[in-house]
C-alpha cells in the first residue's frame, strides 16, 4: 500500500493498468485502500487487444460501474483496421503490435509518468530483477543495466524529459499469496479462473478454449474439457489447465499441491527462454 | 503491508564464482520453491544446473556472471517464507550489493573452501554490516572437493572470525556446504560428521528477533499523500516507527504545530496502528501539514536538523562534488542539499579510515551532509526507514548515492550567535554601516586587486572598518596546501566564503579579489549568503591587456610554460551570467571605486 501511495504522491499523472485478472483484481483492491475514505484518485487503464475473452470485458465493464472508475480503454485500431491477428502475424509481432505498441501509445496520449501494473517477480526469471519502481527510458524502452538501486521505503521518483516510471506494488507476492488474499478479502474475480465445461482444441500440448468464430479450427476438434485459466490473456495465446477448482478455495487448495509456474500457459512466454526479458526492452509491461 | 510482514528478509553475498547462484539453486529446489517446468528447464541427462535457476537475464548468461540484484522466495519447512536478495559477486557492482542488503535480518556469506576468503568476502560483510544486517551465515562451499574439510573449515573460521566479529552481528554460524551435493543445505551431511548438524535452512528458520521498531519507539509517520473526502482530510502514510491510536496528542515535526488524533484506519477498518501499516490519519483540527511532513508524538523532543553526519556509499561513475546542490529523498520527504565536508572514506576491504575529499562510485565515506531546510531523520541504527536515504543528480535524476544517518552535527549550536550579547547588528552598529561581502572575480591582472585597495582606502577615511582577502594572501596561508587543479580552486574558494562568512559576522565590509575562474563555484560561494549580504563585482578586462599589463610577470611565465593551469591560459575563465555590477577593467579606476563604494555606502543599518 506504501508504494501504491508513494506513486500518488510523488507522481505527477499516475495511472493504474488494469488486466482484468486476478492480480489487477488485488492491486485494484488495494488501491482502494490505499485512499479509503476517498477514492481511487488516478484512471485506471485497459489495453485491448480485441482478443480478450468476451467474459473478461464483460467483468471489466461491470466493476468498472461498480467501482466509480475513471476506465480508458486503448486499442492499437490501425492494427485492428489492418486485420492483425495472432493467426496471421504470429504471436510475437500480435503482442508487439496489440500490446507493446497500443501500451507505450496510451501511455504518451495520457502523459502518464508514472504506470502502476501487478507484475510479481515470481511470475518469471526476469521479472525477479525488476525494481519495484523501474525507470523507462524515452520510447518507454527498458535498459536493464540503468535501473536504479532502490533502498528501503525511498523511492527516487525524479525523472528527466521523457522518462516515465513503471511501479510494482505486488513484486513480492506470489500467485499463491494472490490467491490467499482474494479468499479473504472475498473479492470477485473473472469466473474463466473456476473449472467449467468449456470448448477446446489442442495445440502443441496446450489446451486453448475457443471464445469465439476467429479462431481457425478443424471440423470435429473442439471438445468440451473441463478446464480452468491460472493465468488470463489473450484467449488464442492462453493455455488451459484440465482442473477441478471451482472455488476460489479449491484454487487455494490446488496451488498449495502442485507446483507448476503460472506462466507456463502463457504461450507468448515460450518463444526463446529470454523472450519475456526482449518484450520489455521493447517497452511491454 | 500485512500480506508480506511474516517475510524474513535475506541476501546472499560472496565473491564472484564461490558457488552462491549454486547454493540458492539447491536450496530453492530443496525447499520446493521452483516450480517443476522451470526445473525441468535446467535439467539436463538428469542433472540440474543449479546456478542457472537464479541467474535471471540473458547477458548474465551469455557472460556466466550475475550482474544485478535477484529477488526469491524459499518456502521454510515451518511455513515461513524467507525472501532472498541475491547479490552480486563481481566488485565493481558493490552497490547492487548494498540494495540487497539494505532491507535484510540475515545474510548468507558464501565462501569458496577451496579459493578461501578474500577482498570482496571482506568487502560484502562490511557492507551488509553497514546497512544493518544483524545475523550472518557464514556457507563454506565445496566443501566436498577439500581433503581434509575439517581443517580448512576451523583455519578458515580462524582467519575471518575475528574480522567479521568486528562488525558486532548479533549472530555468526558457520556452516560447511556442498551447492552441487546439497550437503547440510537442508540435509545435515554425512561428510562432515565434526559439525554440530546445523543446516543453512535451520540457520535461515532460526528465531529472529525481526521487530525493527517496537510499539514503545517514538513514533514516525510520514505523510505521503493528503485526501479530502466530504470536507475532512485525511493524511495517508506508512508508520515508520511506533503506534499510533485516536487521542494520541502529535504534533508537525517541522512547525512544531500540535493536533490530537481524531481517528486512524487501515482501509475502511478503524485501527490501533503500529509500526509498519499503512494508514490514515484524521486529526482534530484544521493544521498546515501535507507530503513529506512527520508527525510525532507531542512530547518527543526529536528536532528537524539542518546539518547531519552520515555513512555515505557513493553509487555513481560520476564522483560526488563537495558543495554541489543534490536533491536529498527520504521516504516522502525531500530537499536539496549539499556534502560539504568529507570527513573520512573507508576502505571496505581492510576496514581502515582514509583521508581524502571526495567519494568515487562504490566508495564509503563519513560526510557531512548540509540540508537546505530542516529535515528530522533518525540515526540509522534506529530506523533503517527514517535513518536511511538517497542524493538523486537534478540534471541526470539518478539515484548517486545512500546515506545512513550517524548523528546530526550541532554546528549552530557551536556557534551560537545568540548565546553571545554582541552579534552582528551590534558590531555594525558600532561601525555605523552594515557589513556586506563584495566578490571581485576577473582575469589574473584585470585589476582586482587595485581596486580592492582603493575602495579600502576610501571606506579607512570615512572610518569604516573592512578586510580585504586577496588571492595571493590567502594562497600563501589559507590554502598553502592546495594547487590549481579545478577541484582544489573549488575548495579554495569555498574556504574564501567561509571566512567571509565570519567577517561578516564580525561586523566588517568585506572585500574577495579572487580569479574564482567558475561559474558553479562562485554561485556556492553566493549560495552561502543572504541576497543583499552578496555583492558580485564582475571585473571585465580584456585578456590581451591583462596579459600587456601583467603586473606580476605571470602571463610571460605561463606562456614560456609547456602546460600551465593558469586562467586564461591553460584553463578557462567563465564569465558570470549576471554579476551585480559588472565594470569596465579598462575604465578609469576611480569610476570602477565609486560605482563599488555606492553600493556598499547605500546600505541602511537594521
Amino acid at each position: 500500500m506504501w508504494a501504491i501511495r508513494e506513486a500518488a504522491g510523488a507522481g505527477e499523472r499516475p495511472v493504474l493498468l488494469y488486466s482484468i485478472g486476478k492480480d489487477s483484481t488485488v492491486l485494484l483492491h488495494l488501491a482502494a485502500k490505499a485512499f479509503a475514505p476517498a477514492s481511487i484518485p488516478f484512471p485506471v487503464m485497459h489495453i485491448d487487444t480485441t482478443f480478450k475473452f468476451r467474459e473478461m470485458i464483460a467483468f471489466r465493464d461491470r466493476r468498472a460501474a461498480e467501482l466509480g472508475l475513471d476506465l480508458r480503454v486503448v486499442t492499437n485500431h490501425e492494427a485492428v483496421a489492418q486485420g492483425v491477428t495472432p493467426f496471421r502475424e504470429g504471436a510475437d509481432e500480435y503482442t508487439r503490435l496489440m500490446k507493446t505498441v497500443a501500451l507505450r501509445r496510451g501511455l504518451d496520449e495520457g502523459g502518464f509518468d508514472i504506470a502502476l501494473g501487478g507484475a510479481r517477480r515470481d511470475e518469471e526469471r526476469s521479472r525477479a530483477k525488476e525494481r519495484m519502481f523501474s525507470v523507462r527510458e524515452r520510447g518507454h524502452v527498458w535498459d536493464p543495466a540503468a535501473q536504479r538501486p532502490e533502498f528501503w521505503t525511498t523511492v527516487n521518483a525524479s525523472l528527466t524529459p521523457g522518462q516515465t516510471l513503471r511501479a510494482f506494488p505486488l513484486s513480492n507476492w506470489t500467485e499463491l499469496d494472490v490467491w490467499r488474499y482474494i479468499l479473504r478479502e472475498g473479492l470477485e474475480v473473472v469466473p474463466l479462473y473456476f473449472t467449467a465445461e468449456r470448448p477446446s482444441v489442442e495445440r502443441s500440448g496446450q489446451l486453448i478454449v475457443i471464445d469465439d468464430d476467429r479462431y481457425p479450427v478443424e471440423p470435429g476438434e473442439v471438445v468440451p474439457r473441463r478446464v480452468r485459466f491460472r493465468t488470463l490473456g489473450c484467449y488464442p495465446l492462453t493455455a488451459g489447465d484440465e482442473s477441478e477448482a471451482a472455488t476460489v478455495a479449491d484454487i487455494v487448495a490446488e496451488l498449495e499441491s502442485n507446483r507448476r509456474s503460472e506462466r507456463a500457459g502463457r504461450l507468448i512466454d515460450g518463444s526463446g527462454s529470454s523472450s519475456m526479458e526482449a518484450k520489455k526492452v521493447e517497452g511491454y509491461f | 503491508m500485512t500480506e508480506t510482514s511474516a517475510l524474513i528478509r535475506a541476501v546472499i553475498c560472496g565473491a564472484v564464482d564461490d558457488g552462491k547462484s549454486t547454493l540458492l539453486g539447491r536450496l530453492l529446489v530443496e525447499t520446493e520453491s521452483v516450480p517443476l517446468d522451470e526445473l525441468e528447464s535446467v535439467t539436463t541427462d538428469g542433472l540440474v544446473d543449479y546456478a542457472l535457476l537464479t541467474d535471471g537475464l540473458a547477458s548474465e548468461r551469455a557472460q556466466g556472471i550475475t550482474i544485478d540484484v535477484a529477488h526469491r522466495q524459499l518456502s521454510l519447512p515451518d511455513g515461513r517464507r524467507v525472501l532472498m536478495a541475491d547479490s552480486p559477486g563481481h566488485e565493481q557492482y558493490t552497490r547492487n550489493m548494498a540494495v540487497a542488503a539494505s532491507l535484510a535480518d540475515v545474510a548468507v556469506l558464501v565462501i569458496d573452501g577451496e579459493r578461501g576468503i578474500r577482498r570482496q568476502s571482506y568487502r560484502h560483510a562490511a557492507i551488509c554490516a553497514l546497512m544493518g544486517v544483524t545475523h550472518v551465515i557464514v556457507a563454506v562451499t565445496k566443501i566436498d572437493a577439500l581433503a581434509d574439510p575439517q581443517t580448512r573449515f576451523a583455519e578458515l573460521q580462524l582467519e575471518a572470525g575475528p574480522r567479521l566479529a568486528a562488525h558486532g552481528f548479533a549472530s555468526i554460524e558457520w556452516i560447511p556446504t556442498s551447492g552441487h551435493r546439497g550437503d547440510n543445505v537442508t540435509h545435515a551431511s554425512t561428510l562432515t560428521p565434526w559439525h554440530s548438524g546445523l543446516t543453512v535452512v535451520d540457520a535461515l528458520a532460526a528465531p529472529i528477533a525481526i521487530a525493527e521498531s517496537p510499539s514503545s519507539a517514538p513514533l514516525r509517520l510520514a505523510v505521503q499523500t493528503v485526501m479530502r473526502e466530504q470536507g475532512q482530510r485525511w493524511y495517508a502514510g506508512r508508520i515508520a516507527r511506533g503506534s499510533l491510536r485516536p487521542g494520541d496528542a502529535v504534533r508537525v515535526a517541522r512547525t512544531s504545530t500540535p493536533a490530537v488524533v481524531a481517528e486512524v484506519r487501515l482501509g475502511d477498518e478503524p485501527v490501533l496502528a503500529v509500526a509498519g501499516q499503512s494508514i490514515a490519519v484524521r486529526l482534530d483540527r484544521e493544521i498546515d501539514l501535507s507530503r513529506g511532513d512527520v508527525l510525532v508524538a507531542d512530547g518527543d523532543p526529536a528536532e528537524p536538523q539542518r546539518v547531519w553526519l552520515t555513512d555515505m556509499v557513493w553509487l555513481d561513475a560520476q564522483p560526488l562534488e563537495l558543495g554541489r546542490g543534490y536533491l536529498l529523498r527520504s521516504g516522502a520527504s525531500e530537499t536539496p542539499a549539499r556534502v560539504d565536508f568529507v570527513r573520512s572514506v573507508v576502505d571496505l576491504d581492510s576496514g581502515d579510515e582514509l583521508g581524502g575529499r571526495v567519494l568515487t562510485m562504490n566508495d564509503l565515506g563519513r560526510v557531512e551532509l548540509v540540508l537546505d531546510r530542516p529535515l528530522l531523520l533518525d540515526p540509522y541504527a534506529d530506523s533503517r526507514h527514517t535513518g536511511g536515504l538517497v542524493l538523486v543528480d537534478r540534471a541526470t535524476a539518478r539515484t548517486v548515492a545512500a546515506a545512513m544517518v550517524v548523528a546530526p552535527v550541532e554546528r549552530e549550536s557551536e556557534v551560537t550567535r545568540h548565546a553571545f550579547a554582541i552579534d552582528r547588528a551590534r558590531r555594525e552598529e558600532l561601525n555605523g554601516l552594515r557589513g556586506v561581502v563584495v566578490w571581485l572575480t576577473g582575469l589574473p591582472g584585470s585589476g582586482k586587486s587595485t581596486i580592492a585597495d582603493d575602495v579600502e582606502k576610501r571606506l579607512f577615511e570615512r572610518g569604516v572598518r573592512s578586510f580585504t582577502l586577496d588571492g595571493d594572501t590567502v594562497r600563501s596561508t589559507l590554502s598553502e596546501d592546495l594547487g590549481f587543479t579545478p577541484d582544489d580552486r573549488r575548495e579554495n574558494v569555498r574556504r574564501v566564503a567561509r571566512v567571509a562568512e565570519l567577517m561578516l559576522d564580525a561586523g566588517l565590509v568585506v572585500i574577495v579579489s579572487l580569479v574564482s575562474p567558475f561559474r558553479a563555484d562562485r554561485d556556492l560561494a553566493r549560495e552561502r549568503f543572504a541576497a543583499d549580504d552578496f555583492i558580485e563585482v564582475y571585473v571585465d578586462t580584456p585578456l590581451e591587456v591583462c596579459e600587456q599589463r601583467d603586473p606580476k610577470g605571470l602571463y610571460a611565465r605561463a606562456r614560456a610554460a609547456s602546460s600551465s593551469q593558469m586562467t586564461g591560459v591553460g584553463q578557462e575563465y567563465e564569465e558570470p551570467e549576471s554579476p551585480d555590477l559588472h565594470l569596465d577593467g579598462t575604465a578609469p579606476i576611480e569610476q570602477s571605486v565609486a560605482l563599488i563604494l555606492e553600493r556598499i555606502t547605500s546600505r541602511r543599518l537594521r
